[in-house]
């Protein structure tokens, strides 16, 4: 594999997105070539700090409010929509139908009030229970930065992260 | 006196910049032989499901087990069946992420040779399969570093 072929790479290596034989291929070039190295450490680095800087804007946002505030404002819209229903039936009308677009707009204008920073809703709530709906890192996610030995296969679960380096393995018999 | 003050000044300084070095690092070595068919290990049933995604065996039986405590940036041998070795050196950790270099032996001969950073209390694993001294079955090797 060529520098040219690993750069193209890169960002699937990192992201862990190749199928195994390639994963491997380029652990085994980046193991050798300087250049490429550094590309990987840069990238890593990069996501890393990416992944960080998400945990922590997220790990920030309290939903605790949303569901409460978004069944508010549908009974509110729905209460709106009935005194219209009652005021026509007075007036002789034909009642208007309720406006779905309505209801959308008040969900969503209750979630956009309700997703923000703790900081702002402790002004009106002192004690904010926050709900962490930011994904951790995985409990056994692993980090390969240097890779070298003879027929060696590796793969990865997603859910848990679990990676596993197999040697001698039949990569082509067993379908990895 | 001048030179034991910095000593001790140096440790000092030390302990309060990496005070997650300060502690050994505890590291449990399973192996694993995991087989087509047949019991598995009771120790082993909340694992199995991902072993099986994982190796595709169905089976999976605890060989060995070791839990040592280890000094950073010191050796570690563990000793594996079939006269296999892991070979951990614990270089350093940041937050609660591990940086090793792990080794697995074969004799003299290096099977894998890899630096890794694995989440404390994570597990990695390595997988010796299709061997013909241990017949039609592998060996799974769990490795886990924990800080705490």
């Amino acid at each position: 594999m060529t520098c040219g072929e690993v750069g193209t790479l890169l960002d699937a290596f990192v992201d862990t997105e190749l199928p195994s034989a390639t994963l491997l291929e380029v652990a085994r070039h980046a193991g050798h070539c300087a250049p490429c190295e550094r590309a990987v450490q840069d990238l890593l680095a990069v996501r890393e700090a990416v992944v960080a800087d998400v945990d922590r804007a997220t790990e920030g946002m309290d939903f605790s409010g949303v569901w409460s505030r978004v069944e508010a404002a549908i009974d509110r819209s729905e209460g709106q929509a009935r005194w219209r229903q009652r005021s026509d039936a007075k007036r002789g009308r034909l009642p208007r139908s309720i406006p779905v677009w309505g209801s959308i707009a008040a969900i969503a204008a209750g979630a956009a009030l309700y997703v923000r920073p703790i900081g702002q809703v402790a002004t009106t709530n002192p004690t904010p229970s926050a709900v962490r709906v930011a994904s951790k890192r995985l409990p056994n996610h692993v980090y390969i930065d240097r890779l070298a030995g003879k027929d060696i296969a590796l793969r990865r679960e997603a859910k848990s992260g679990t990676t596993i380096i197999w040697v001698n393995h039949e990569v082509e018999g067993s379908g990895w | 006196m001048v030179t034991r003050a910095l000593a001790l000044a140096l440790t000092a300084s030390t302990l309060c910049i990496r005070p997650a070095l300060a502690d050994p690092l505890q590291i449990q070595v399973t192996s694993v032989r995991a087989a087509e068919s047949g019991p598995s290990d009771p120790q082993l049933v909340s694992l199995r499901p991902r072993l099986r995604r994982l190796v595709g065996y169905r089976a999976f039986q605890v060989v060995n087990q070791e839990v040592r405590s280890c000094d950073w940036r010191s050796e570690a041998r563990f000793a594996l069946p079939g006269g296999r070795h892991l070979q951990l050196l614990p270089k350093g950790a940041d937050d609660d992420v591990v940086n090793m270099q792990v080794r697995l032996l074969e004799g003299r001969r290096r099977l894998v040779d890899t630096n890794v950073r694995v989440v404390s209390g994570g597990t990695m694993m390595f997988g010796v399969g299709r061997d013909p001294r241990i017949g039609d079955s592998a060996l799974i090797i769990l490795l886990k570093a924990d800080m705490k």
